[in-house]
């Protein structure tokens, strides 16, 4: 009874520990997900770190107690912690994604003193990440708690906050829809034509086709261009439910969508020979799922489909944004939200182009009908 | 099978030089071998033997064969460039399924697009219409095998190519599936065989062991060779009856074929006088059931089936004598049909 038992656990455990899928879940993704959410978060409280950038043009005790309080409530806070940094006000660049840069006015202490109005100005690109949201938004109760602290019942210090981005902002409904849509063509387009053409491969039907009167470049072709034909289909679904069912503000005159479809069909080619050239050597169905999870679940979280770039340190965007990913959702956003063509966004373009043809090269390198 | 031989024409339909093919256990090999047109080639074998190996290799889909060979006077190279060659050809090959999701209605259209013909007759014979409705992926493994023979054969091709193609069906759509076969007069069909039925259609025959040829002939020629005219299945009270009477056997009556079936049955193989001494052999109150009659393929493919070296693979079965021993046997290298 035991012995069998025994077997049956020793069985069980190789049966786990020959399955590439359960091995991806269990051993790779918690990891993997983790060292996303410390990237993203931080380590020392739930919305990681802060860049916090003060000028101070007043330059009085009063200013100077304001920016105490700053220091005092980002370094006491567990939800976030902020990078508190000093700049002199005239050769201040412009505010970059993901900082909040409070300007102290000058006449801030006479203003209290004369119990008079003051303006704090609170800039920062209402695009950016939660977190550059949230610092922003922390100053309303610091300042609050300031002016009680300082000035009593009166409240002279006001805030005014100023919106940074260059573009057209999003919100946040926009930049999940957008995101959503080249997250679901990466599964239609890269995933499911990966899976499909191992599967295939696996079932021995590209060995059996290959006898047939047909070549394998027009059947393949047909796989590209079934799948292209559904990740239009999605798209637009997508986009209708998302405008009409959803309420989200998405400008959809006839042009946009046309530039969004020459885009989309740009974006989905790429998607798929990212497909083609993954599937190049697989020849088992469970090897497939776990590269398509790896690559997936990276593009979903590094290349600004679902958590935006800014939270990422400096050092890693330029990298992340040159994701084919990355590019396509920017040229995407820029599209349907703020209604540039296709045309302006030829960067985007050139470097979908240039992966669609690196993978193409990796296909034809590594590709094989069957694996005999 | 009465394939018409005497019509071929001058060209052989399959013409090898040289295969040369490396597994992990052997190499297999085959020079200098033709088939003429309109011939029926059975290649058998026991499991791994390399059967399925040469008809890949012939079809072009092994990257690692080493071949150089003709099929209806075409480079094998050919035929994997030129869709409109692979036209003339009808095959079946070994857990190759369809694509994914189709129903037979559309396994059926694909054929007819992509052939251009369809043979009507290939169609209801295999009981297609019967399946019209239902999903490939669902088809019992029979269902499937007609399908999959549809698609080899109903464009009549001259050349046909059939990886066991009776696995999974009964006697009636086996049956059924010879004549079709048979009435291809015109067509060349090399096969990997495992049944009677499949060895019955076949001119020649090729028995492969770890991809060698060792014999090659005709079906009946080779029977009568390999195992004589006659063959007597007896069957004993114990186990330790049968090994005396094996034993006894080896040393006295010298058949050219013995079996053993289960733990207390033999089939002795030989000339007449040979397997009518057998019983003598042994007891008369030992015997349990005792039957005479001619050797058939079955014991032909039986035969076949078990190779020499690796008899401790075959559970119940006695190791064989090593083929030289045998009487009335020799060696070939290549017979041509």
């Amino acid at each position: 009874m035991l012995n069998g038992f025994r077997i049956l656990c020793v069985n069980e455990l190789l049966s786990i520990l020959r399955e590439k899928v359960a091995l991806f879940w269990i051993f790779f993704f918690p990891f993997f997900f983790l060292a996303i959410m410390l990237i993203s978060y931080g380590q020392e409280s739930v919305f990681g770190r802060q860049r916090i950038e003060v000028v101070d043009n007043d330059r009085t005790p009063v200013s100077q107690k304001y920016i105490d309080k700053v220091r005092d409530t980002f370094s006491s806070s567990s939800v976030l912690k902020g990078d508190i940094v000093l700049l002199d006000g005239a050769g201040a660049e412009p505010v970059r994604d993901g900082v909040v840069r409070v300007t102290i006015p000058s006449g801030f202490a006479r203003a209290f003193a004369d119990s008079t109005s003051t303006a704090i100005k609170v800039a920062y690109s209402f695009a950016s990440g939660l977190s550059t949201g949230v610092a922003a938004r922390v100053f309303t109760v610091l300042t609050t708690s300031f002016n009680a602290e300082t000035a009593n019942a009166v409240l002279p210090a006001k805030l005014e906050f100023v919106n940074t981005t260059r573009t057209l902002a999003l919100d946040h409904l926009q930049y999940l829809l957008t995101g959503i849509l080249v997250m679901g063509m990466m599964t239609a387009g890269m995933n499911n034509t990966c899976v499909g053409i191992v599967s295939q491969r696996e079932r021995n039907t590209f060995k059996l086709m290959s006898c047939f009167p047909l070549t394998p470049v027009a059947y393949l072709a047909s796989i590209v261009t079934a799948r292209m034909i559904v990740l239009f289909v999605a798209a637009f679904v997508l986009l209708i439910v998302g405008r009409y069912a959803y309420n989200i503000a998405l400008p959809l005159s006839p042009l946009q969508l046309l530039n969004a479809a020459a885009l989309i069909l740009v974006g989905g080619v790429t998607l798929l020979c990212m497909g083609i050239a993954m599937s190049g050597r697989i020849s088992r169905v469970a090897t497939a799922i776990v590269v398509c999870n790896v690559v997936y679940l990276t593009l979903l979280f590094a290349s600004d489909l679902t958590m935006p770039l800014s939270s990422y340190p400096e050092s890693v965007k330029p990298f992340l944004m040159a994701l084919p990913t990355a590019q396509f959702v920017t040229a995407l956003r820029a599209i349907l939200i703020q209604g540039s063509t296709v045309v302006s966004q030829w960067k985007s373009l050139v470097s979908l182009f240039a992966w669609s043809a690196v993978c193409l090269m990796v296909s034809r390198m590594t590709f094989r009908w069957h694996s005999a | 099978m009465s394939h018409h031989l005497d019509e071929s024409p001058s060209e052989p339909a399959v013409e090898i030089d040289s295969l040369r093919l490396s597994t992990d256990r052997f190499t297999v090999r085959m020079n200098g071998w033709s088939v003429p047109r309109g011939a029926c080639v059975a290649f058998v074998g026991h499991n791994g033997s390399g059967k399925t190996s040469i008809l890949d290799s012939l079809l072009g889909l092994r990257r690692d064969a080493e071949i150089k060979a003709r099929l209806l006077g075409q480079d094998v190279a050919a035929w994997r460039r030129r869709s409109d060659l692979r036209r003339r050809l009808g095959v079946l090959l070994q857990r190759a399924a369809m694509p994914y999701g189709l129903y037979v209605h559309e396994v059926i259209a694909l054929h007819r697009n992509i052939y251009g013909r369809t043979s009507q007759r290939v169609l209801e014979n295999l009981g297609l219409p019967d399946l019209r409705r239902k999903s490939y992926e669902h088809l019992s493994r029979g269902e499937r095998q007609r399908v999959d023979l549809f698609f080899a054969l109903a464009h009549e091709p001259e050349l046909i190519v059939l990886d066991e193609p009776f696995t999974g069906l009964d006697q009636r759509v086996a049956q059924v599936t010879a004549d079709l076969i048979e009435g291809l007069g015109n067509s060349t069909v090399l096969m990997a065989c495992h049944s009677e039925l499949e060895l019955s259609m076949a001119d020649t025959m090729v028995w492969l062991e770890y991809g060698t040829v060792r014999e090659c002939g005709n079906p009946d020629v080779l029977r009568r060779r390999l195992l004589g005219d006659f063959r007597l299945e007896i069957s004993l009270h114990r186990e330790s009856q049968a090994n005396a009477l094996a034993a006894a056997i080896g040393e006295l009556a010298k058949p050219q074929f013995v079996q053993r079936r289960g733990n207390t049955d033999l089939v002795v193989a030989g000339e007449e006088a040979v397997v009518r001494a057998v019983p003598s052999l042994v007891a008369p109150a030992d015997i349990v059931a005792l039957q005479y009659g001619r050797t058939t393929l079955a014991d032909l493919l039986y035969r076949c089936a078990h190779s020499e070296a690796l008899p401790e693979a075959v559970p119940g079965i006695a190791p064989l004598p090593p083929i030289s021993a045998l009487p009335n046997m020799t060696r070939m290298k290549t017979d041509h049909a």
